[in-house]
């Protein structure tokens, strides 16, 4: 048993891995876990991943052949020699442990976003996903395809450029700790993969809000920036909605 | 490609019993009906999103996740160049091309990277491709600590992060030759290398050294894609899952308020270096948006010391080296990053 565990749990890890990505892939779910600049290079090395899995399937023999036996019980007769009969099960019992987890990780698990619920304000104050916009993004005069984190670096930088332009955005309700009028739009920001994922967010000055909209939920909201009318917010400017409604979540949640 | 394998039979050497056709042609079968498999019951699961599970254990799994996601690709690169390395490079041309003198060896193998675009975690196996053809402990060491960093594609990607800002490529580049170089000629010291190797792995080395295995080159190959994953793949589980669980339990925002101090950031961003476990050819781009409220000095540390250690590394190379030649490397690998950050700081 431990055996056949030595033998192939490389190559069923593998296929776990690939058929994940693969099917994340072809969802286009890939985001939800890692930067799309990585998409090519990873469905890619999967794919070649997946031939090599099957052709071992193909050539590696379950059983029989001598020579390869031979060089196998060598292996294993060194490998373990010398260690008591409870490491060896320990260590046969850890390497189950992990193709099992990585059978329910991998393909069990629905694919999940971040819990929004998680982000903390003061995680967007020093959000430091949140740099300095570009130029070009400043000198394109077309906010309208600007998301929210275009938005928050804009804001960072003072916002003078933010008032009276006007936003579309979709995002996730957090409340704003300085005032029960102020709400945030947020999304995670993703440089690299979800590991490093940060709030970034837009201050919206909607007094009442929590009458329409909850905590953690996501919402479309337009409207235009202007000064912000609370003395109590580091805000310089806020978004004053038209429109502010619940969504569900979309399928790009995050910001890149 | 596996189907021009099967069809095409060589002459088997003497003594040898190999699969016959049938066999392989059911292997392929299992193997086709395995991944589909799979990717059926992906396609199945990934409809129950309404398991109302805690948020802290959906959070975990999904770091998790991406941490595998994330590093799986380019762990099956180093794999795959591993198993050319052992199986398609005579020995001959690998100590053709080596300088004699051990400290030179040391150099020339820690520049390979340049050849191989590999991260840390595709290293690993191709370190242990090195060491089963026979280069040494030492060097092979010294090669798994520079690769990550003087490999073409990191070079590149802190280029386009950073440009020549504040020495944080140079520092990154010269700072990681020296210190593998260091660790390299530390290991050099042992009276016998071979036994900072696991017992497990040294003995896997005689048995390719003393019965090099027959056969075909492409049955080797993917004899040696199974072997190689069945060592790689579980620490990297280990690994990542350790990963998302320090990412749910420790709050990110300790971190940021000691961003601008010239000792404590470094000290920090080295802990987050460990903790967030990502490829040496990416980090790059995350860590350039804490550039701003970070010294030069930690970001140099954090390029450096993530690409040599972090948490899955740990549980990658305690495949190959024992726990006391992983204490040594890792301790030696932290001081030298600390003075390295700190000289940084002071200098810029």
């Amino acid at each position: 048993m431990s055996r056949l565990l030595d033998r192939w749990r490389g190559v069923v890890i593998s296929l776990l891995g690939v058929a994940a990505i693969l099917w994340l892939a072809v969802d286009g779910s890939l985001g939800l876990y890692i930067h799309p600049r990585y998409f090519v290079f990873t469905v890619v090395m999967a794919v070649i991943a997946g031939v090599a899995v099957i052709a071992a399937f193909a050539l590696v023999p379950a059983r029989g052949d001598a020579d390869d036996e031979h060089g196998h019980d060598h292996e294993h007769d060194h490998g373990t020699g010398g260690r008591s009969p409870v490491r060896r099960g320990l260590t046969a019992a850890g390497t189950l442990v992990a193709v099992a987890v990585a059978a329910v990780v991998l393909v069990v698990f629905p694919p999940s976003t971040l819990s929004t619920t998680s982000a903390s304000t003061a995680q967007l104050d020093n959000a430091t996903t949140v740099s300095a916009p570009s130029t070009e993004l400043l000198t394109g005069t077309d906010t309208a395809t600007f998301s929210v984190k275009d938005w928050a670096s804009v804001l960072r930088q003072g916002g003078d450029f933010a008032d009276g332009r006007t936003a579309d955005l979709t995002g996730f309700v957090m409340a704003s700790p300085d005032s029960p009028d102020l709400l945030y739009v947020a999304r995670y920001v993703i440089t690299c993969c979800a590991v490093d994922a940060q709030p970034a967010g837009v201050p919206v000055y909607s007094p009442g809000w929590q009458d329409t909209v909850q905590e953690g939920a996501w919402v479309h909201v337009t409207g235009a920036f202007s000064p912000n009318p609370v003395s109590a917010s580091t805000a310089a400017y806020t978004l004053t909605p038209t429109v502010l409604e619940p969504i569900d979540e979309p399928s790009d949640p995050y910001d890149y | 490609m596996t189907g021009d394998l099967l069809t095409r039979r060589g002459p088997s050497p003497a003594g040898t019993a190999r699969p016959g056709r049938r066999s392989s042609l059911l292997g392929l079968g299992v193997g086709v009906a395995a991944l589909a498999a799979l990717i059926a019951i992906r396609t199945v699961t990934a409809g129950w999103d309404d398991l109302s599970l805690p948020e802290a254990l959906r959070d975990f799994v999904t770091l998790s996740t991406s941490v595998i996601i994330e590093s799986l690709p380019f762990v099956f690169l180093g794999v795959l160049l591993s198993v050319v390395v052992q199986i398609w490079v005579p020995d001959r041309v690998i100590h053709r091309i080596l300088p004699r003198n051990r400290t030179a060896r040391r150099a020339v193998l820690s520049l390979l990277g340049v050849l191989l675009p590999v991260c840390e975690c595709g290293n690993v196996p191709l370190a242990r491709g090195l060491v089963i053809k026979g280069v040494g402990v030492p060097e092979a060491a010294t090669f798994l600590l520079a690769a990550p960093i003087l490999n073409p594609v990191t070079i590149v990607t802190t280029y386009q992060a950073f440009g020549w800002n504040d020495g944080i490529l140079a520092g990154r580049i010269v700072g990681g030759f020296v210190i593998a170089n260091l660790v390299g000629w530390l290991f050099s010291r042992h009276p016998e290398p071979e036994r900072l190797l696991t017992p497990e792995f040294s003995a896997s080395c005689r048995v390719h050294r003393d019965h090099p295995v027959s056969g075909r080159r492409m049955r080797r190959a993917v004899a040696g894609f199974a072997e190689e994953t069945a060592t790689m793949l579980p620490a990297l589980v280990i690994g990542s899952l350790i990963a998302g669980a320090i990412q749910v339990g420790v709050s990110r925002d300790v971190l940021g308020a000691l961003g601008a101090n010239p000792i404590w950031s470094v000290l920090a961003l080295m802990a987050l270096a460990f903790i967030v476990a990502i490829c040496s050819n990416v980090d790059a781009f995350f860590i350039l948006a804490f550039g701003a409220t970070f010294t030069p000095g930690s970001i140099v540390a954090f390029l450096v010391f993530g690409a040599m250690v972090d948490v899955k590394m740990i549980a990658m190379m305690r495949t190959t080296f024992t726990t006391r030649a992983l204490v040594v490397l890792v301790s030696v690998v932290a001081l030298t990053t600390l003075v390295l950050g700190f000289g940084v700081n002071l200098l810029v």
